[in-house]
């Protein structure tokens, strides 16, 4: 299974970006069939949805159109708003401030963890062991 | 990978209360070989007057679901109280414990990757069952990784 990952960073090496304030999102693929485990495959140019304070129900809506295609977005902070508005197109946001490689790392185990421990537990929403 | 795991427990011996009651945490040092111990108790200072403010930002935030109000997306505190203190206290961890544990909480630890485990059993035996689940997982990324040097 192939899925997408956005990362909000200024330099391509360290996640640093507040989800409003980052006009590029690194874009890497994850394919869980190959040995890789992610791969840089885009660099993708946005306008900031965040206006010192305020927010642009355009630009949010934007943005986010920008980066509909990935299954994770990968933030250094979010609002609760774009958080939700993210949510309703089926985008999770992870708030794993530090190194790409490393934020990237924690974030596939978890969603192996996650994915692992919804098998154990029979579907259920809340996780069981 | 040595990791830590926070448990909501009164005495050591069982997981036995929610994330709510819980008056402090142990953390559990994890190593990379699955043997684990005690590290330390965290506490919870000032337990009742942090959770009133924690209430009522979960009011606030499930009446005013923007971020006006507050100090915006990048705001120590957000709404919702994703960085209430209790929630920091855990915030290194790997993983939570506990017997209960509410939805939006489980939510904020889930955006900063931290798994939670409602149970209601002995700690060592939570502890041996989800120390499984994260070895496994991190041989799967170990295996791809010598894959990938071949």
């Amino acid at each position: 299974m192939k899925y997408r990952i956005a990362v909000a960073s200024t330099d391509g090496k360290v996640v640093n970006q507040h989800f409003g304030k980052a006009d590029i999102f690194y874009i890497f693929e994850v394919d869980t069939e190959k040995a890789e485990s992610f791969e840089l495959t885009e660099i993708r140019q946005t306008d900031a949805v965040c206006e010192g304070g305020e927010h642009s129900e355009k630009r949010l809506e934007e943005a986010i159109q920008r980066i509909k295609d990935c299954a994770y977005v990968l933030v250094s902070r979010i609002g609760y708003r774009a958080e939700n508005a993210l949510t309703a197109v089926g985008i999770q946001a992870f708030e794993l401030p530090g190194i790409i490689s490393e934020s990237l790392d924690e974030l596939l185990k978890f969603i192996e963890i996650q994915a692992m421990i919804r098998e154990f537990s029979g579907g259920k929403s809340k996780e069981v062991v | 990978m040595a990791y830590k795991i926070a448990v909501a427990s009164t005495e050591g011996m069982h997981v036995d209360q929610s994330f709510r009651e819980a008056k402090g945490f142990l953390i559990i040092d994890v190593a990379e070989n699955g043997n684990y111990r005690v590290e330390e108790i965290r506490k919870y200072e000032n337990a009742e007057e942090n959770e009133r403010s924690e209430q009522s930002e979960e009011n606030t935030a499930t009446t005013n679901m923007s971020c006006g109000n507050h100090r915006g997306c990048g705001g120590q505190r957000g709404c919702g109280g994703a960085n209430s203190p209790k929630l920091l206290l855990v915030q290194d961890c790997r993983c939570l414990v506990c017997t209960q544990i509410g939805f939006k909480v489980q939510k904020s630890l889930e955006k900063k990757a931290i798994s939670t485990f409602e149970v209601d059993c002995q700690v060592d035996e939570a502890l041996k069952k989800i120390i499984g689940y994260f070895e496994k997982v991190d041989k799967h990324q170990s295996l791809r990784g010598i894959a990938r040097r071949e």
